[in-house]
């Protein structure tokens, strides 16, 4: 089992939407700096991706720095500071993206958004 | 970057019917290569005629750097098969096929072939007749993994299988993995199960090969377009050709490009589209566009029938 | 290579285990059916029938296990379409040839072989000659099973195959239909024709392996087919044309038996003045007589063929054949014409045969060449000479039992138990009943041989042929095969002899006569034929 979790949709890469996964999972907590990241043949049978996607994947990470490798032993997570707020804002940046295009499609205006995502907000708070 | 397979102007014809027409695909090695069409364009014919199952009527075929009618021992040893409509010997049991086939490859590995046999959650002890079709293409896939082959060539092994056994196929040939310079030649006439394994795509129809290229590529250059206009949603004249089923209804005309997702791609539909009032353009799935593309096939085909 | 074929064959074996042991099994049964020759121990006749019946079945579920074991070990790895499993498996195909040839002959020709050995040798067969036999078993069993192998070849399984076996059966039929049109099978001797069966298989045996080998290297079965059609044609070739005599065939003709060279063979033609020309259309008869010098004992000499070629003065030749019209073997039934009657005596240990009614002395030859009488006038007139080739073939006799006619008695004569069932007599004549059988399997290396019988007092020193010879039922207890030399040819014939007197001396036999009678059996055998060159100087010249 994998420590963290993708739920791929269509019409994406799927290399993106894995970096993404990991990428979320560092932020939230769910991978930890200094934990084991997964082998590529691990990943690859876990998603059910071909290994040179999960492959270049691992090599993203890596150069991203979200990822160090020790050789001989493994791949880990990186001893890396936590996101910053504009790290974190850039994960959102897809469902950002998403429900903009959705709300222009409505014929939203703007304030109509803002006004809709506080009242979701606010919902979760109670 | 090498060829695992190559084929150059590959043809065989059955009687009068050319099953595969001038056939030029190169698989590149390291690659799951993808090769999909509908029933009938010609996977099967293709896969037999690279493995040297049947004779090309011309053209030739290459693999592992050698024609494919003189590929010996020597290169099947390096090659799993796995097909649907390859026998299995049904009065062995697993134990008794793996023994059987061991000594014919020098990289066979007993452990892996365990290890391999109870992911795949085979018995050893019953005789492979009694297996249900599942099982028989499980037990066919371990004993063509067992050796660790460089080139594995599937023959739409997903077919009539339920979804916990085609899971549990893909994760065995993902076993493979780890080991350098290995390529998968998998045909299916679904793309469902080979979207997210596949790096490379090839698309046959009724024996001739319509593309061949990266995922990514494919995956890239595809949109599905939404154009809403003020009027009357009308087609663009003229339609472009890298364009496929557009339709349009009230205000909305609805068009797959084939390019638009190529540089300058999104500005020529905008340009088409320039009476609409607004364009929406999305990448979609290997699925949709595998989709769009079999429509298109059957169509032609079917305009070619009428003629 | 040889690894992998073992490997390969080892599959097979365990695949078809049942298959192959059935086969053994019958196989086994069968040697030891005709191996401990019960059959000559029976003599309730239903008994004997069924003994026959269940080796009949025997013979019939043996060779269908043959075909059936071959087609599936063949068939196991299919040469023919695109599903087998080993097309896209690391065999070599020399491999897998080598396997299936090698399980088949192990199996299917070596083990019967074997057991085919054990039995000759468990019956006293010289060992060369239990090897010679084995070969030829060996041989044409591998010219049936081989053919079986490549069919199977070409086809994808057992229901293919029975229609393509059919289909070919009547192929070949017509190919030898049109091989035989207007031309007849050549005449041939034992010898050639035995010749003959063997090349034939081993013609048929290199074209079945050829055509497997095709099949299996290359899995083009049309051109197979037309290979497999080509081996036919050529063994149906040398199955008609074939006349050579290789000299396989063991004559029998054994030094100190027989010296051709001290025969002499002298032809008198008769005075033509003493001849009959009533009829001036109706052709001259030469008659003539031979008389045999230097022969061995038990050695009787029939003609088989006269050959004369008549040599005028003026250098004219005229040949001329004439087949004297049964075979040597046939011409036993009725009692040998020209059998010497000093032999006879011999046979007939101590008898002084006096009175050797139906007995004719060898004095006279049957009238073996005509002449129309204008060929005739010829000869007379213008000297001419004859040259005759006589073609002689020589039997042995051999005493065997004396069986006094009360009492049932039995013994052997030659590889024969005789035993006298029932002798009814009366004045005059007498109706015997006999029992004759080969016991046990009888590779007859040498010619075939029966048994005559002759009705003889001794005290008296006369003796009687049987009148005639009524084979009344035949048990063919275990069958005959169809192959020249490995006959199992175990047969227990009942014979229904009647002897009767003399019509000069119709008195003969009474019952005095019959308390001192006894059932001489001669065995006689067939030793093979020769040719005698003779030069006959005509007399009476001018």
């Amino acid at each position: 089992m994998l420590p963290f979790s993708v739920s791929f949709k269509p019409g994406l890469s799927v290399h993106e939407q894995v970096a993404y996964a990991v990428k979320k999972a560092c932020v939230t907590g769910q991978l930890r700096p200094g934990d084991a990241f997964p082998s590529v043949r691990s990943l690859s049978q876990e998603l059910r991706i071909n290994p040179n996607t999960a492959h270049k994947v691992v090599g993203t990470l890596v150069a991203e720095g979200l990822l160090e490798v020790r050789p001989g032993i493994g791949t880990f997570v990186s001893r890396a500071p936590a996101a910053t707020r504009g790290q974190r804002r850039t994960l959102l940046h897809e469902e950002i993206e998403r429900l903009v295009v959705e709300a222009r499609k409505l014929s939203l205006d703007l304030q109509e958004v803002i006004d809709a995502v506080r009242d979701q907000w606010e919902r979760l708070d109670r | 970057m090498t060829s695992i397979i190559q084929t150059e102007s590959l043809s065989r014809r059955y009687g009068r019917t050319e099953a595969v027409r001038d056939l030029t695909l190169s698989v590149p090695e390291g690659s799951i290569f993808a090769f999909v069409g509908p029933n009938g364009a010609g996977k099967t014919t293709t896969i037999k005629t690279v493995m040297n199952i049947l004779e090309p009527t011309s053209g030739r075929a290459t693999v592992l750097g050698i024609d494919s009618r003189r590929l010996s021992p020597a290169e099947f040893r390096q090659i799993g098969y796995v097909s649907e409509n390859q026998e299995m010997p049904g009065w062995m049991t697993i134990r008794e096929l793996l023994n059987y086939c061991a000594p014919f490859y020098p990289t066979w590995d007993p452990a892996f072939a365990e290890d391999l046999r109870r992911r795949l959650d085979l018995p050893l002890n019953r005789r492979i007749r009694d297996f249900s079709r599942g099982m028989r293409m499980k037990a066919a896939l371990l004993s063509s993994l067992a050796y660790r082959p460089k080139l594995l060539v599937l023959d739409e092994p997903f077919a009539g299988l339920d979804a916990l056994v085609r899971d549990e196929f893909i994760q065995g040939i993902l076993e493979l993995a780890e080991q350098s310079q290995w390529s998968v030649f998998i045909s299916s006439h679904d793309i469902d199960e080979v979207e997210r394994l596949a790096d490379w795509i090839g698309v046959i129809s009724e024996g001739r090969l319509y593309l061949a290229e990266p995922v990514a590529a494919l995956v890239g250059r595809f949109r599905s377009i939404e154009a809403t206009f003020e009027g009357e949603a009308t087609m663009p004249r003229p339609l472009p050709e890298r364009w496929l089923a557009p339709e349009v209804a009230g205000h909305t005309l609805r068009a797959i490009d084939a390019k638009a997702g190529e540089a300058g791609g999104e500005d020529r539909v905008r340009e088409v589209l320039r009476g609409a009032a607004r364009v929406e353009m999305s990448p979609m799935s290997l699925k949709a566009i595998f989709m769009a593309l079999a429509r298109t096939f059957r169509s032609a085909s079917r305009a070619e029938g009428d003629r | 290579m040889t690894a992998g074929a073992v490997h390969l064959a080892w599959k097979d074996v365990r695949q078809h285990r049942a298959w192959l042991g059935a086969f053994l099994a019958i196989a086994a049964l069968r040697a030891l059916l005709i191996g401990s020759g019960i059959d000559a121990y029976i003599t309730n006749p239903n008994l004997l029938a069924s003994l026959g019946f269940t080796y009949l079945l025997l013979c019939i579920l043996h060779f269908a296990l043959v075909v059936v074991v071959a087609v599936q070990v063949v068939q196991a790895d299919r040469l023919v379409g695109t599903t087998a499993f080993w097309l896209t498996r690391p065999v070599p195909r020399r491999s897998l040839l080598a396997a299936k040839l090698a399980t088949v002959s192990i199996v299917l020709v070596v083990v019967p072989v074997v057991f085919d050995a054990l039995v000759l040798a468990t019956n006293r067969m010289a060992w060369l000659d239990v090897l010679g036999a084995v070969a030829e078993g060996a041989l044409i069993r591998l010219a049936i099973v081989l053919p079986v192998m490549t069919l199977a070849a070409i086809t994808s399984d057992l229901a293919v195959f029975v229609v393509a076996a059919v289909a070919a059966f009547f192929g070949t039929l017509a190919l030898e239909a049109v091989f035989q049109w207007g031309h007849m099978v050549p005449a041939r001797n034992w010898s050639s024709a035995y010749s003959a069966t063997l090349v034939d298989a081993a013609v048929i045996i290199a074209c079945a392996v050829i055509a497997l080998a095709y099949q299996v290297f290359t899995r083009r079965t049309t051109r197979t087919v037309l290979i497999v059609i080509g081996g036919v044609t050529v063994a149906a070739l040398v199955a008609n044309r074939w006349t050579s005599d290789l000299g396989l065939m063991k004559t029998g003709l054994q030094a100190g038996w027989l010296d051709p060279s001290r025969i002499v063979v002298t032809m008198k033609p008769l005075a033509p003045e003493n001849v009959s020309t009533t009829n001036r259309k109706r052709p001259w008869l030469i008659r003539a007589s031979y008389i045999v010098t230097g022969t061995t004992a038990n050695v009787a000499l029939v003609p088989l063929s006269v050959t004369t070629e008549t040599l005028f003065g003026d250098g004219n030749r005229e040949p001329f054949r004439a087949e004297v019209q049964q075979r040597v073997w046939d011409m036993l039934p009725s009692p040998p014409a020209f059998l010497r009657k000093d032999l006879v005596e011999a046979l007939l240990v101590g008898t002084h045969l006096v009175n050797a009614v139906e007995f004719r002395p060898g004095q006279q030859m049957r009238p073996i060449a005509s002449l129309t009488e204008e060929g005739h006038r010829k000869l007379v007139y213008l000297g001419a000479q004859f040259t005759v080739e006589v073609a002689l073939g020589g039997i042995a006799y051999h005493v065997g039992a004396v069986l006094p006619l009360e009492g049932h008695g039995s013994g052997a004569a030659g590889d024969r138990r005789v035993s006298i069932q029932s002798a009814t007599c009366e004045i005059g004549a007498c109706d015997v009943v006999l029992r004759d059988a080969m016991a046990g399997f009888l590779v007859d290396l040498r010619r075939p041989s029966r048994v005559e019988y002759i009705l003889v007092n001794k005290t008296r020193g006369q003796a009687v042929w049987s009148a005639e010879r009524d084979y009344f039922s035949r048990y063919p207890v275990f069958g005959r095969a169809s192959f020249a030399l490995l006959g199992e040819h175990l047969a227990v014939t009942r014979r229904a002899l009647m002897f009767k007197a003399p019509d000069s001396m119709p008195d003969m036999i009474d019952a005095r006569w019959l308390q001192e009678a006894s059932i001489a059996a001669l065995e006689v055998r067939d030793i093979g034929a020769f040719t005698v060159e003779a030069k006959v100087v005509q007399e009476g010249r001018k």
